[in-house]
């Protein structure tokens, strides 16, 4: 398989807080991984890094051959690093056409397109989400799971190879979840390597092919997510140590 | 539809009525819309880095002296023609704009704001103090036309209604193509253009130097109309402040909007001045004011059918009053 991105020692130090310290890993094409941990664990902070927006302290990232540690946000998404924003950020006083529309017009092949071509690009993604319906809206004036495809279309207008999905599933119904979910699995097929960022576990459990797990900054875990159910230290950092003991103590007696 | 047709046909009218005014108005009133047509080139430039780009520039007068001074320096100086200095100070102005946009443009809000009114008052006295070249504060008076008044003020007239076509027409081109959107994905959230691939450095750099080409350009014009300009009068902050009012009540971030402002505040200031002399200021401030409270999105945001109670009773509530 090939390693599509490869992060080594990965530091961040807000001050004198490590808010990541010494992050090593790597996601394989074609693969969803799903990224959990507590809240406050790092798991943004880990995307922001990546994608540029705040510099590593430390370490070196690679994206295919490449070194991009000291890239720079836009040249990150013109390689083909798509992200969501957890608090959505709609381009406000647009329509959610046009929001999509600057994703066709930038992003991996947005340079190359013209309004025309880009415009074509956006019905194909719009229809895709299924946003297709409010697609004269103001952005003001959508509900937030339809901001929330709003954020998925952008970054699929990007064309991206890689996609960092920041809690798209949180604040969703059931079915809308279900929605998403099946939407994320088809992209996967199409070739999209996804990394998902999310609470909510079912969704993390029911469609990741790996999982990794982050707490106070550091890597605690990866693997399936049997093994990762079933990770004592996830449990811990999850539940807290009281719970983890206790859990252990049932299981002996 | 109906709208759309609305639009069309009092946009021609309007066309029409300005094409053939020098032939039945009166040299006041001819003069009166130079000045109009001037200053709406320069809030048009002022709303494409404010409105469209959301970098409020408090310093873009800078501009329109440097246009001024440049044309009027190579044509008393260096004998060059009106067009030579008049081009020579657009481009002069946009590479200014940057040299120093690509410093000044990391800055956001206020202290964007704050460095661009720094800027233009340290230009004004650099050309203040470069007597040697600039005349200093007794200003520069520049060659009078000879010919008949009457001819030389439609020429001018003219001259600024093409500008001011020619700004438009660049913004409404702007507006629906790859540019104008990565300026508005730069107001709306600069982190999310970023990841987007928009180089956000280079594109706020364009948008301040076309506005400072097109506001140089006004500014060349305008030295060689009025033939007199001194470091008070073209670098005046009071310029600026017009700009941004103009945009604000015609609607910022649109295309036409900036210049119905124009149209609107130089008319309403024109006949204030001439009948509150006295509290002139006060009047326009109190009028400023206003705008914001009632109706923050200009006129353009009332054209779109949105005057309702329910509308005011919202702006005034999300300004606290």
């Amino acid at each position: 398989m090939e390693i599509l991105l490869k992060g080594e020692n990965i530091s961040k130090y807000f001050g004198g807080l490590a808010a990541l310290s010494d992050l090593t890993f790597q996601i394989e094409r074609g693969e969803i991984v799903g990224l959990i941990g507590p809240n406050g664990a790092g798991k943004t902070t880990l995307v922001n890094v990546i994608t540029a927006l705040y510099p590593a302290s430390k370490g070196k990232i690679r994206f295919r051959e490449e070194d991009i540690t000291h890239a720079k946000p836009y040249q990150i998404g013109r390689m083909g690093i798509a992200r969501t924003f957890q608090i959505v950020k709609p381009f406000s006083r647009m329509t959610v056409k046009e929001n999509v529309l600057i994703g066709a017009l930038f992003g991996k092949s947005g340079m190359k397109r013209t309004t025309q071509e880009a415009l074509k690009k956006v019905e194909e993604v719009m229809e895709f989400v299924g946003l297709d319906e409010k697609k004269d809206f103001p952005v003001e004036e959508t509900t937030i799971p339809d901001r929330k495809r709003l954020e998925l279309a952008k970054a699929l207008a990007m064309e991206p190879d890689l996609l960092f999905l920041d809690e798209v599933m949180a604040g969703l119904r059931p079915k809308e979840m279900e929605d998403v979910m099946s939407l994320i699995k088809e992209l996967n097929r199409n070739g999209i390597t996804i990394l998902l960022i999310e609470h909510v576990m079912r969704a993390i459990m029911g469609i990741s092919h790996r999982v990794i797990v982050l707490h106070e900054g550091r890597l605690i875990a990866g693997g399936t997510p049997e093994e990762i159910s079933k990770d004592e230290k996830v449990i811990r950092a999850y539940l807290g140590s009281r719970y983890a003991k206790r859990r252990e103590e049932g299981a002996r007696a | 539809m109906m709208i759309r047709h609305w639009k069309w046909i009092i946009l021609g009218i309007a066309l029409i009525f300005l094409i053939t005014a020098p032939f039945f108005l009166s040299g006041y009133w001819v003069r009166l819309l130079t000045s109009i047509f001037m200053f709406a080139v320069m809030a048009e430039s002022w709303n494409i880095l404010a409105g469209f780009c959301g970098y409020p520039s408090f310093g873009n007068v800078v501009f329109f002296g440097l246009g001024a001074y440049t044309t009027c320096i190579l044509m008393v100086k260096l004998h060059q023609s009106f067009w030579v200095g008049a081009i020579a100070g657009a481009i002069l102005c946009a590479i200014y704009a940057i040299v120093l946009g690509l410093p000044i443009l990391r800055l956001k809000g206020h202290y964007f704001a704050v460095a661009t009114l720094g800027l233009s008052e340290a230009t004004k006295e650099l050309v203040t103090n470069l007597d040697k070249i600039t005349n200093g504060s007794e200003g520069i008076s520049l060659p009078i036309i000879p010919g008949d008044v009457k001819v030389i003020y439609a020429a001018f007239y003219y001259g600024m209604f093409g500008i001011m076509i020619v700004t438009i027409l660049f913004t409404y081109w702007m507006s629906k193509r790859r540019l104008g959107y990565a300026f508005q994905a730069i107001r709306a959230d600069e982190e999310a253009a970023l990841v987007t691939g928009i180089n956000t450095t280079w594109y706020k750099t364009i948008a301040w130097s076309v506005s400072a080409f097109f506001t140089g350009l006004a500014g060349g014009v305008y030295a060689y109309w009025t033939a007199f300009i001194n470091p008070e009068g073209v670098f005046d902050v009071a310029i600026t402040v017009k700009m941004l009012i103009m945009t604000f009540l015609g609607g910022p971030g649109t295309v036409i909007g900036p210049i119905i402002g124009a149209f609107i505040f130089e008319f309403l200031s024109e006949v204030v001045w001439s009948t509150f002399v006295n509290i002139h200021a006060a009047f326009l401030g109190v009028l400023i004011v206003l705008v914001v409270i009632f109706m923050p999105g200009g006129f353009m945001k009332l054209m779109k059918g949105k005057l309702s109670l329910s509308y005011l009773l919202a702006n005034i509530r999300e300004n606290r009053i």
